[in-house]
């Protein structure tokens, strides 16, 4: 058995801030060594939510300060000066960087970028959750998932048309929540959307939305719901 | 340095973040570039106009990126100047996902309130979609206790570390900085808190947080710059 400490005259000295100490700097990760430019970077962006193209904000900003010149690279070094002027539409692929770093485009994925035909539509919140799962379950990517549901009912409505029909388009209902997606649409489909959207005099968003949505729908239906039970 | 501040969120803080660390390491001799990818608001544009007007300095430079070029014009810029800071807007942009990309740091300012919290999932896709691609140059990303009630400091710090133990590739600064009035007042005259003519001791504590920070993000490479000696 322990015995009492000797008695103490002096009161236990209380907790008191910590003092500042110095900070220790945080690691910094390394430049990637990646190609922004691949399709699958690009798909990886293109989820993100599109800023309004320019002339939306009209007469907003037209002339931020610039540099220096002397900050400026030389323009032959082939680095283009991004003020606000010379920003990039989205989802327009013949805005897409041609040449910013002096280096000449090479791949074919690259080609492909430059051609491919981008679509940016907002789809219900259900059918969005419906495409994650599906893409999910498969280890997929929404955007390619999105691309292949797609596929045929746009073939299909495109066929519809050449042959004189004028087919009713499904009805989708969205309220003011939706879940969006981008993607490259590919040059054969490209061609068939371009038709149907001359033949009706439709909106593009509207015939891919109408056609997408109870697509995921079907597909959800097929893969996900279907198994789960 | 390619820094981002970026979020899912807006009004937490990312654009003061961006200026008063760019203001700090351009005083300090750095060559630094603020990039506004944020097309929708342009604040930093409208900051770097206002420090302009009123004849500030140094003078900071600032270009804005938009759309599906942000990446690769960060990595041409990095060639350029020393720092790169990039403020993106509080949501998930093509420009955020560009930048986190190619970027070699990125801070989340967070208040820890729930409503922010709950955009954890949506940085953690981002993080985890951005570091899918950069191989073995994958990015953490940091959490900065911003705006913080100055009454509220152990709990929201505490709170920040929970938070980035939950969701893996997280980390949290061990600098906070809290709500003073400091930050509106030296927007407003397009200056950084560490600027601020006769501060007072809240304003001396904002100074002094903003100093932690920035030695807390560029450590070696502000000692470095030899420029130390021109801080007050």
């Amino acid at each position: 058995m322990s015995t009492r400490p000797p008695i103490s005259v002096r009161r236990p000295a209380r907790p008191t801030d910590p003092a500042p100490s110095a900070t220790m700097p945080i690691a910094h990760s390394p430049i990637p060594n990646i190609d922004p430019d691949a399709a699958e970077a690009v798909a990886f962006s293109m989820r993100g939510r599109l800023t309004a193209p320019e002339g939306d904000a009209a007469g907003r900003k037209s002339a931020a300060p610039e540099p220096p010149a002397a900050e400026l690279p030389h323009p032959d070094e082939g680095l283009p000066y991004p003020t606000p002027t010379q920003t990039t539409r989205d989802g327009d692929p013949s805005q897409l960087p041609a040449k910013l770093t002096g280096e000449e485009p090479d791949s074919a994925v690259r080609e492909h970028a430059l051609a491919a035909d981008w679509i940016s539509v907002k789809l219900p919140p259900e059918v969005g959750r419906q495409l994650a799962a599906i893409a999910d379950r498969r280890g997929s990517k929404r955007t390619l998932v999105a691309i292949e549901a797609l596929s045929e009912p746009l073939r299909s409505l495109a066929a519809a048309h050449r042959a004189g029909a004028f087919p009713e388009l499904p009805k989708v209902v969205s309220g003011t929540v939706r879940s969006s997606i981008a993607f490259a649409l590919p040059p054969n489909l490209s061609a068939d959307l371009d038709y149907v959207l001359r033949v009706r005099r439709a909106v593009r968003a509207q015939v891919v939305t109408r056609l997408l949505a109870p697509a995921i729908g079907a597909l959800f239906d097929l893969e996900v719901a279907g198994r789960s039970k | 340095m390619i820094l981002v501040c970026g979020g899912v969120k807006g009004g937490t803080g990312k654009t003061t973040t961006a200026v008063n660390i760019g203001v700090e390491r351009a005083r300090r001799g750095a060559k630094v570039l603020l990039v506004d990818a944020d097309p929708d608001q342009e604040s930093l544009t409208d900051y770097v106009a206002n420090r302009d007007e009123r004849g500030a300095q140094p003078g900071l430079n600032v270009v804005q990126v938009k759309g599906t070029t942000t990446s690769k014009t960060l990595l041409a810029l990095a060639k350029e100047y020393s720092d790169i800071i990039v403020d993106c807007g509080g949501f998930d942009s093509v420009e955020l996902r560009q930048a986190v990309l190619v970027c070699q740091v990125w801070i989340v300012p967070l208040n820890p309130t729930q409503m922010q919290v709950w955009t954890m999932p949506k940085l953690k896709e981002l993080l985890d979609g951005a570091n899918a691609y950069r191989g073995d140059a994958q990015l953490t990303a940091y959490l900065l206790g911003m705006r913080l009630s100055t009454n509220s400091l152990n709990r929201a710090r505490a709170d920040l570390e929970t938070v980035a133990a939950e969701f893996e590739g997280f980390g949290v600064l061990s600098t906070v900085v809290h709500q003073r009035a400091a930050f509106e007042r030296a927007e407003a005259l397009g200056l950084a808190v560490t600027e601020l003519d006769k501060p007072s001791e809240s304003d001396r504590k904002a100074r002094d947080a903003i100093t932690r920070l920035h030695d807390e993000l560029f450590g070696e490479a502000a000692a470095e710059s030899g420029a130390l000696a021109n801080v007050d």
